[in-house]
């Protein structure tokens, strides 16, 4: 239980993480990015911290060679927490 | 269930519109100088029409927040200078019966680059990192690649017009040439990806102003450039373009249909 709501919080945390980086191209990024994950993967931003080549595969889909720029400055917003472990490999199948 | 329009390909609704646009023209011209005057100007009102309209959508879209928000209202700028440049000439042109070029369309048509680079910039600086050396040589060597002639070919006919006439055909190829950079530097970042098509476009787009422009420099000066003429159809397809380009990204905001698995209780 107490698990669960660790993970929830965290999974809020990078979710809004995630959340601000798109919103600093554009307010609609996070729907283009949100509408293509529930189309093709049937799931939302914040289970992409279990699934990160969901949002990898999106990400370089939508914006081709541009999604590095994007990796970045998700890493920047990540920050500290990305040093967890989920996040942390998220990031690194990110960067693969 | 889908509608009629969303079962239309894309590519080939663009290729079919570029096509019927060229016969249009074409057809025009075969009947006549004049002919192909009124029906080219007023192919122009619906074309650059469509490409505001759809440009005014996507910029509602996005407001004014965020660089692609900015972005987007650059384009509208960028079009509606288009657009009323389009108006000016085909009513000095057809109501007022001038000699449309040079005329005060001009400044619209003009004011609406520095509004067009400013799209690019916008768009292009979330994702600033990404630019590689590489990609800003292709820029470089592609710009390069028309300006040179584009210059080279006004200093070989300035001889017959006069200076002013030549100041306004030869601005226009070099200020394509100047959009052109941050175009091909689009493109290329882009590439495989879906907002790419608009940049492949724009691309295309741009090569085809620069060309028609580099046309209506040769035939102004050499007092043969009539509206309707064939080097028009190439201005006609860069609003498809851009349009088309546009319209894929308004297309990117739809709602996703979630596909059916028939009956669920088959699934558990």
């Amino acid at each position: 239980m107490i698990e669960n709501k660790e993970l929830l919080a965290k999974k809020e945390q990078f979710s809004a993480a995630i959340e601000d980086a798109l919103h600093e191209i554009g307010s609609p990024t996070v729907e283009i990015v949100s509408n293509k994950l529930l189309q093709d993967y049937h799931c939302s931003i914040p289970d992409c911290l279990e699934h990160p080549e969901y949002f990898r595969n999106i990400l370089r889909e939508v914006f081709g060679y541009a999604d590095i720029a994007v990796i970045a400055v998700i890493k920047k917003n990540l920050g500290e927490f990305s040093l967890e472990k989920p996040v942390g490999e998220f990031l690194q199948v990110l960067s693969k | 269930m889908q509608t009629n329009l969303e079962k239309i390909n894309p590519i080939r609704f663009l290729i079919s519109s570029l096509l019927v646009v060229g016969f249009i023209v074409m057809i025009a011209n075969v009947l006549g100088k004049e002919t192909a005057t009124i029906t080219t100007d007023l192919l122009y009102v619906p074309i650059s029409g469509s490409l505001l309209i759809l440009s005014i959508v996507i910029a509602a879209k996005y407001g004014i927040q965020g660089n692609h928000g900015k972005s987007y209202l650059s384009f509208v700028g960028f079009v509606a200078c288009w657009f009323i440049a389009e108006l000016v000439w085909i009513s000095s042109e057809l109501v007022y019966h001038l000699k449309p070029f040079p005329q005060e369309a001009e400044w619209f048509y003009l004011g609406g680059y520095p509004l067009l680079l400013l799209f690019t910039i916008y768009y292009l600086k979330p994702f600033e990192k990404a630019i590689s050396k590489k990609m800003l040589s292709y820029a470089l060597m592609a710009t390069t690649i028309f300006l040179v002639p584009t210059i080279y070919v006004t200093n070989s006919y300035n001889q017959n017009s006069n200076l002013i006439e030549i100041i306004w055909a030869a601005i226009y190829p070099v200020a394509d040439s100047v959009v052109l950079f941050p175009a091909v530097i689009g493109m290329t970042l882009f590439f495989k990806g879906k907002v790419g098509f608009l940049w492949s476009l724009a691309f295309f787009a741009i090569i085809l102003n620069i060309v028609a422009d580099s046309g209506f420099l040769f035939l102004d000066m050499d007092k043969s450039y009539y509206t309707g003429n064939p080097i028009d159809i190439l201005y006609l397809w860069s609003y498809i373009l851009f349009a088309f380009g546009i319209y894929s990204h308004v297309k990117l905001h739809k709602k996703p249909k979630m596909k059916s698995y028939g009956n669920t209780e088959d699934l558990k």
